[in-house]
């Protein structure tokens, strides 16, 4: 039961609202007390040293890992809890499995699955989780392929693909069941450096293009800056200093920042 | 390629709606699971799944 905690954050609430979320493995405590707020059609990346907690907080709202205490709310509504006689109370699975379908991840060794093709890959779930027909789920897939530069590739497997173009059909397959935020869990960091821009550049196209609500944990400091409308540096388990990319980027106001900005840019 | 995402996200809100409106029946559970992960579920889960 959670005490002190709204049921639900009402009609003006952001999209993502992480409420004082602590994430223990164990005796270490890698997110203490996380407060974030990402508003809608918001991109917000997220970045720091390895072991800062980034991608537990991509994996919380994804719900792969649950947290220790705090509320994750998305679009208003409580994520890791619901609520029962004007509390709340820990999230059963059909709770979770309603709020899931909000979220989308696309993820650093892209998880496709490989006994299908990739127009398989992102059929699957608008057909089994949404009930949508064949026709409906071919339709959706075949045209989101073709948006991330696949169309001729939706009847080839996993296996025949480059690794750029495996990542590609992951968003296509992230976005074929049309989730409220996409989330970007170091996307590039398992691909060759000649296949990282045809990667970028879809997302690039999906947030220029589209109305889409993004968290990225990533690496790459110059995609980071061009795309983001505010960038979290955290460090320690904790959000040490966020603000614009100019901000960020240009006139850190955290020590830990400007070490860390300058270990990566001079790394780059 | 030009879509309009803002109709398949329509579309998805509406059909979202019929599934949690309908009775699920219990065997969809493990197949929800691969759709709510869609781009992390693991191949090995998949097996899992696949064969509960």
């Amino acid at each position: 039961m959670k005490e002190n905690f709204p049921l639900n954050l009402g009609s003006d609430a952001p999209m993502v609202r992480f409420s004082k979320v602590t994430k223990c493995y164990g005796e270490l405590t890698v997110l203490d007390s996380l407060d974030l707020d990402v508003q809608q059609n918001e991109i917000v990346s997220i970045i720091g040293p390895s072991g800062s907690g980034k991608t537990t907080v991509l994996r919380m709202l994804m719900t792969l890992e649950e947290i220790n205490d705090g509320v994750i709310y998305v679009d208003g509504q409580p994520l890791t809890h619901m609520p029962k006689n004007n509390e709340l109370i820990k999230a059963n699975e059909a709770h979770l499995r309603k709020m899931r379908n909000n979220i989308g991840m696309v993820f650093q060794h892209f998880n496709l699955f490989p006994h299908m093709t990739a127009l398989g890959n992102c059929m699957e779930a608008p057909m089994h989780v949404l009930g949508m027909s064949r026709t409906e789920a071919l339709a959706r897939s075949e045209e989101l392929l073709e948006m991330v530069g696949l169309a001729d590739k939706i009847h080839e497997h996993p296996a025949r693909l480059s690794g750029g173009q495996q990542q590609r059909v992951a968003i296509a397959r992230a976005l074929a069941m049309r989730p409220k935020i996409l989330l970007f869990d170091e996307v590039t960091s398992a691909l060759d450096p000649e296949v990282i821009g045809e990667v970028l550049n879809v997302i690039r196209s999906l947030a220029s293009e589209h109305s889409l609500t993004m968290l990225m944990v990533t690496h790459q400091m110059g995609f980071a800056r061009e795309i983001s409308d505010r960038i979290c540096f955290f460090y320690e388990g904790k959000i040490a200093e966020e603000g614009a990319p100019q901000q960020i980027f240009e006139n850190p106001q955290n020590e830990r920042t400007r070490q860390f900005l300058s270990a990566v840019l001079d790394a780059n | 390629m030009q879509i309009d995402l803002s109709a398949q996200y329509r579309r998805t809100r509406e059909l979202e709606k019929k599934s949690y409106d309908d009775e699920l029946p219990d065997d969809t559970f493990h197949i929800d699971n691969i759709g709510a992960h869609s781009g992390g579920i693991m191949p090995h889960q998949f097996t899992i799944h696949a064969s509960a």
